[in-house]
């Protein structure tokens, strides 16, 4: 999919391409309306990426659109995880780099070129990305991958409690809100 | 009115005054226990407020001034201008005592009532002789007086004809006697302050009165304030604030008038919604009741709002309206269009009072008090004795006789002054085209000012494009030049080699010249032209030059005229967001009456003496910059009172005057407002502090530090010089908002301080924080914008004059140090002010927050039309930037604000924390790609930019060089086969050249040969890469030359 042409939220082409599909398959789409959803049974959408040398799953629901990442203009008198900001079709996103944020192990985003904006109600922050991996959907009864050890005790509240494999390859669940919420993130000026 | 019907009324008065006899026992009770605090007082006030309100619409004129003596009495209390003494609860217990007595009467006895009056008179005057209280005593003269009398008759009884005139020649009586005995004369402050003083309806006081009262006290030009309470419609208030002259009452007219259409849009919907749903006497439901209050509402505002202003016949009609309204929304029980009729005649009436409050019309509104005091009376009558089934017939039997009444004014009226009538009706019923106001939201003018900036945005990027074009255009000249150069040369040279070179041999390609060629061969070529095929191309191609340079005329005047058509838009958009801001514009008076309350009630809290005086209530900014700013000012004025000013008893130990003063002065200074809030207190103690601050552990050495370098400190988080905590201050929580509210606005406060003297506060505040146009500057590259109005001067410096290890330089009498802006913005980690090869470095003078700062900077790149946007929703505040602007490119620039940029960076000094290398922000790699193919130069470009790099072009090795004396690249992209200049005789230049020989190049061919890759391994290029070449390893490539540069 080219994302340079994608002015539409993430989530909403992908439920569009579910739809697509969905009307391909009519038997099937029809059997899922019969079945009364469960919430631990809904799936759930991931797009998987690397930040840090972590392998890392963002949710769907979290993030607000995935494109290239335009020049960062850096600011003064910011913590170092603060990159600056980006102007995306005249909105002002403010970067962060989130393995600096969260101490995470690895070089940080120094190859990136693609920007993922979460979003948290009005609260808009870019992620700068070197690759996107693809994306996946699990149910949260298939999130049960313990946390990988690099996650210490303290960095725990900004993942969900298991993680899921796709490719033989671990991925930990990011907790959007949890980090647009998260004190040390918002008081930003205590950091200096 | 009947007489029956009147007594009928008094009844229901009295049983209304002995409703509120024992609250008012109970309250007065509390006073003399001494536990009534203010909202006792109030509440006291309030219940003799309505006795007297009632009693002079049941025509008991005396009682209405005793109750109104009694109210005098309660407010000066809640003002602290009257003690509490066993002689005031003493006239509060009689006043209460006699009222309830008379109330308690069958029905009015004139003579008992004015004996009653006079006697409360005459305690009144006792009391304010003993207090010495001159505003009671000269309320006493003003009820006592006969001429006063007639006032008060005109005001109470309102239904006898005649006396509006009377009230206007009597008015003009008061004035002149009130001129005679004073030298100022102060209409505005008496309107002031007559808003000031709740329930003093204009029926009773009028303003030469309060001028009287006043003139002495205050002067023309200040406006002071004594402490006392003034609470009162907030709107209202500012509408006085301004008057003073016959313009500032047009103003005043035009505001009060812009108002009242507000009201009277509503009253008049009301009645509309009350008409279709009543056509008949119909029982009150909750829906209709609810009407009637909004409609009462709007009445009661508009009465308060003319009685403010002092339109007494506006006030004194809408007061009518507004009884009727109440007895109905109260206790009637039903309603009936006979009601409606009654009211709609009183609001057409209002309505013209409003557009003309100035017009004689003293017999219609006395016809229209008459008309509804006898509708009321009869109505009251009529339901009454009503049953279920009777109310059909009492409707009918009330209204021919109502209507009857209100026609026959009308009627009579009509007659007396028809002509007159008839123009009144003509105006009221045009809206004028040219005068008046019309409101607008706040929030739908910020729109309107953000769709202009838009618009100065896409203007300038459009100016970008156009001067582009003409760039393009001088291109596009040298190129048809060129090519004009070339057709003369080629022709010139065919034509000698075709007469002399080409023989014989060219003849067989000869083409015809119109016939056939083989009949002219006895021709020599001279005598003969004969064209062959070259010859015409030649000749086409020499057309084609002159049509090439035609269209290029043609599109230089084009763009000329586009140039035109911009700086036209420039200079109509300049008009329009001038316009758009002044629009903003608010004076100080809109919020200088809440500093007045806030010195009163802190004074009133502390137990001080403390009198303001603001000056400058016509000095106007942004209504946003005051509505941040005067917090900050309040603080500062609690400050004031709590810190600053002594207790009385220690004043006049300091043989100082008991009443301390502040004053506020505000004044304009170009674009920025310089407040200032200064008191005659006891100053700041500079020993105090230092212990503090050495206690605090926030300063090693205060000792060492002069005065002025430690004033700043109070501005620090946490601390306070006052020992105890109170509710007014000494939570060391608050100096330190005051700031940073104030360095958000891009100002700056100064603290001067004198012993024994006082403190004073300088605020320096910027007008508008729109900012329209800035200064973009470069410092490490970087590109930033300064507000233009915040830079005082730009200037070089030469090293010669710089002096000291902090090169410091003399700028108007004033030391000061240059600061290096990538410094400041953490760019670099050490000044690089001796690196400028010039031998001088470019500075900005700006004001910081301590005072002026030089600012050095690499270059000015120009002045621009900005629009500030704020940093996102996630970064709400950044220190020393107020936001960004977007540059035609889609390039963001952060907008500097020197106010906050300055304290950070000084805070960093201090404590010598420099920032660390991972804090310095890194810049985008910068390539230079040189190839002779636009295509590729294109292709790679974009690849080079999608990482967020920097590309620049350059076609061959020569315009590479030339490139390389602006452009300093991290990488070169270099081309083998390339005209002018090789890539092979460049990368020799390259390397041979000290400047540039550590760049890295790489090589990007098609050659693919041993032979090729050897010569450039000799050259000393860094990487070959040879076309096509794969995205991602062009991309890895110049990432490993970023890394390599960054580990470097």
């Amino acid at each position: 999919m080219n994302y340079q042409e994608m002015d539409k939220p993430l989530g909403q082409v992908i439920s569009e391409i579910d739809a697509l599909l969905a009307a391909a398959s009519p038997g099937a789409a029809r059997l899922q309306s019969y079945v009364a959803p469960v919430e631990s049974a809904i799936p759930h959408r991931f797009v998987l990426t690397e930040v840090g040398s972590l392998r890392m799953a963002l949710p769907i629901d979290g993030l607000a659109e995935v494109g290239p990442l335009p020049a960062i203009t850096p600011l003064p008198n910011l913590p170092d995880w603060i990159l600056g900001i980006v102007n995306v079709r005249s909105e002002i996103i403010s970067v962060v780099d989130l393995a600096k944020f969260l101490d995470l192990p690895g070089k940080g985003e120094q190859s990136a070129d693609q920007l993922v904006v979460l979003q948290h109600r009005e609260m808009r922050t870019a992620l700068p990305i070197g690759r996107i991996y693809g994306t996946a959907s699990r149910c949260q009864d298939e999130q049960n991958l313990p946390l990988s050890p690099e996650i210490t005790k303290e960095k725990r509240e900004f993942f969900a409690p298991g993680g899921f494999q796709v490719d033989d390859r671990a991925y930990v669940v990011l907790d959007v809100q949890q980090v647009l919420t998260n004190r040390r993130f918002l008081e930003y000026n205590q950091a200096l | 009115m009947g007489e029956s019907s009147r007594t009928e009324l008094i009844g229901f008065y009295f049983e209304e005054v002995r409703a509120y006899v024992p609250e008012i026992q109970d309250g007065i009770t509390r006073v003399k226990a001494g536990d009534a605090d203010t909202e006792v007082i109030r509440e006291l006030f309030r219940l003799f407020h309505n006795i007297k309100g009632a009693a002079s619409q049941v025509y008991l004129r005396c009682l209405s001034e005793v109750a109104l003596l009694t109210e005098f009495v309660l407010e000066q209390i809640m003002d602290k201008e009257l003690a509490v003494t066993p002689a005031v609860t003493c006239f509060l217990d009689d006043s209460v005592e006699k009222i309830s007595e008379y109330c308690s009467r069958e029905e009015k006895d004139d003579r008992v009532e004015s004996d009653l009056l006079e006697a409360r008179l005459a305690d009144f005057l006792e009391l304010c002789t003993q207090q010495g209280n001159v505003a009671g005593i000269a309320l006493h003269k003003e009820i006592a007086h006969p001429l006063e009398g007639n006032l008060m008759d005109f005001a109470n009884t309102p239904a006898q004809s005649g006396d509006g005139v009377s009230l206007i020649e009597d008015e003009d009586a008061v004035n002149k006697s009130a001129e005679a005995s004073s030298s100022t004369d102060l209409n505005d402050m008496s309107l002031d302050d007559f808003a000031a003083l709740p329930g003093m309806d204009n029926e009773i006081i009028d303003e030469s009165f309060l001028d009287e009262l006043l003139a002495d006290s205050f002067s023309q030009n200040e406006i002071e304030e004594s402490l006392q309470e003034t609470p009162g419609d907030d709107s209202a208030a500012e509408i006085v604030a301004d008057t003073g002259d016959e313009e500032g009452d047009e103003v005043l007219f035009e505001i009060f008038r812009e108002e009242c259409e507000d009201h009277l849009v509503v009253i008049s919907r009301t009645l509309n919604n009350l008409e279709e749903r009543i056509v008949t006497l119909v029982e009150f439901s909750p829906e209709l009741r609810e009407d009637l209050g909004a409609m009462r509402r709007a009445v009661h505002t508009l009465k308060g709002a003319a009685a403010m202003v002092g339109y007494s016949q506006l006030a004194t009609s809408a007061h009518s309206l507004e009884d009727m309204l109440d007895w109905l929304h109260d206790h009637a029980g039903h309603i009936g269009p006979a009601d409606l009729q009654v009211m709609a005649s009183a609001i057409d009436l209002i309505e013209h009072l409003s557009r003309q409050p100035h017009s004689d019309n003293a017999v219609r509104i006395g016809e229209m008090e008459k008309a509804i005091a006898g509708h009321l009376a009869e109505r009251h009558s009529a339901s009454s004795g009503e049953t279920e089934g009777s109310r059909e017939s009492s409707e009918q039997e009330i209204q021919p006789e109502t209507i009857a009444t209100m026609a026959t004014a009308s009627e009579a009226h009509a007659e007396s002054d028809d002509l007159e009538d008839g123009a009144i009706l003509a105006e009221e019923t045009v809206l004028s085209p040219s005068s008046g106001n019309i409101r607008v939201k706040v929030e739908n003018l910020d729109e309107i000012i953000r769709i202009e900036g838009e618009l100065v945005v896409a203007r300038s990027s459009m100016e970008g494009i156009v001067n582009e074009l003409s760039l393009s255009m001088d291109e596009l000249q040298a190129a048809q030049e060129k090519l004009r150069r070339i057709a003369q040369e080629l022709e010139s040279g065919f034509e000698v080699q075709s007469l002399y070179g080409f023989g014989t041999e060219t003849l067989p390609e000869q083409t015809r010249s119109g016939r056939g060629s083989t009949g002219f061969n006895e021709f020599d070529p001279i005598e003969l032209d004969r064209y062959s095929k070259l010859n015409l191309i030649i000749r086409s191609l020499n057309e084609l030059s002159v049509d090439v340079n035609s269209i290029h005329a043609g599109m230089t005047g084009l763009s000329s005229e586009l140039q035109g058509h911009i700086a036209r838009q420039q200079l109509v958009m300049g008009a329009m967001q001038d316009k758009l801001m002044r629009t903003r514009m608010t004076p100080m008076s809109a919020v200088s009456r809440a500093f007045f309350r806030t010195v009163r009630n802190t004074a009133a809290q502390l137990g001080k003496n403390v009198r303001l005086t603001v000056t400058g209530d016509d000095v106007f900014m942004d209504r946003f910059i005051w509505s941040k700013i005067t917090d900050p000012l309040m603080h500062i004025l609690r400050n004031c009172v709590d810190h600053g000013i002594e207790v009385p008893t220690v004043r006049l130990e300091k043989g100082k005057p008991e009443t301390a003063s502040i004053r506020i002065e505000a004044r304009q200074l170009g674009s920025f407002v310089e407040l200032f809030v200064s008191d005659d207190g006891a100053g700041i103690d500079t020993g105090v502090l230092r212990r503090k601050l050495a206690a605090a552990k926030l300063v090693s050495n205060p000792e060492t530090l002069s005065d002025e370098d430690l004033l700043p400190y109070l501005f620090q988080t946490g601390f306070s010089t006052k020992d105890e905590v109170s509710q007014v201050s000494g939570r060391g929580v608050g100096l330190d908002v005051v700031l940073k509210n104030i360095q958000e606005l891009r100002g700056t406060v100064r603290i001067k301080t004198q012993a024994g003297q006082g403190t004073r506060f300088e605020l320096r505040i910027p007008i508008t924080l729109s900012i329209n146009k800035a200064i973009l500057v470069s410092a490490a590259d970087r590109q930033y914008a300064i507000p233009l109005q915040d830079v005082v001067e730009v200037r070089r410096v030469a090293f010669s004059e710089l002096t000291g290890e902090d090169a410091r330089f003399n700028w108007r009498q004033e030391d000061l140090a240059i600061k290096d802006l990538a410094v400041m913005l953490q760019l670099r980690q050490s000044a690089a002010i001796m690196a400028a090869k010039s031998g001088s470095c470019l500075v900005l003078i700006v004001q910081g927050s301590k005072g002026y700062e030089a600012i050095m900077i690499d270059e000015i790149k120009g002045q621009m039309e900005i629009v500030v946007k704020d940093l996102g929703t996630y970064l709400t505040h950044v220190k020393g930037v107020s936001g960004v602007t977007i540059l035609g490119d889609g390039n963001l620039i952060p907008v500097l604000n020197f106010s906050e940029l300055g304290d950070v960076s000084r805070t960093l000094h201090k404590e010598e924390k420099l920032p660390s290398p991972s804090q310095v922000q890194e810049l985008p790699l910068q390539v230079l790609i040189v190839d002779d193919s636009i295509s590729v130069r294109q292709s790679i470009a974009r690849l080079v930019k999608h990482q967020s790099w920097r590309p620049e072009m350059a076609v061959d090795g020569v315009n590479a060089l030339e490139k390389l004396e602006t452009f300093r690249p991290d990488a070169i992209i270099l081309d083998i086969e390339m005209p002018r200049m090789n890539g092979y005789e460049f990368m020799s230049i390259l390397r041979k050249n000290e400047k540039y020989h550590s760049i890295p190049v790489i090589m990007l061919t098609s050659r693919t040969s041993d032979k090729h890759r050897a010569k450039a391994d000799e050259l000393g290029v860094d990487f070959y890469l040879t076309k096509p070449f794969q995205d991602d390893t062009f991309v890895q490539l110049l990432s490993g030359i970023r890394q390599y540069r960054r580990s470097r």
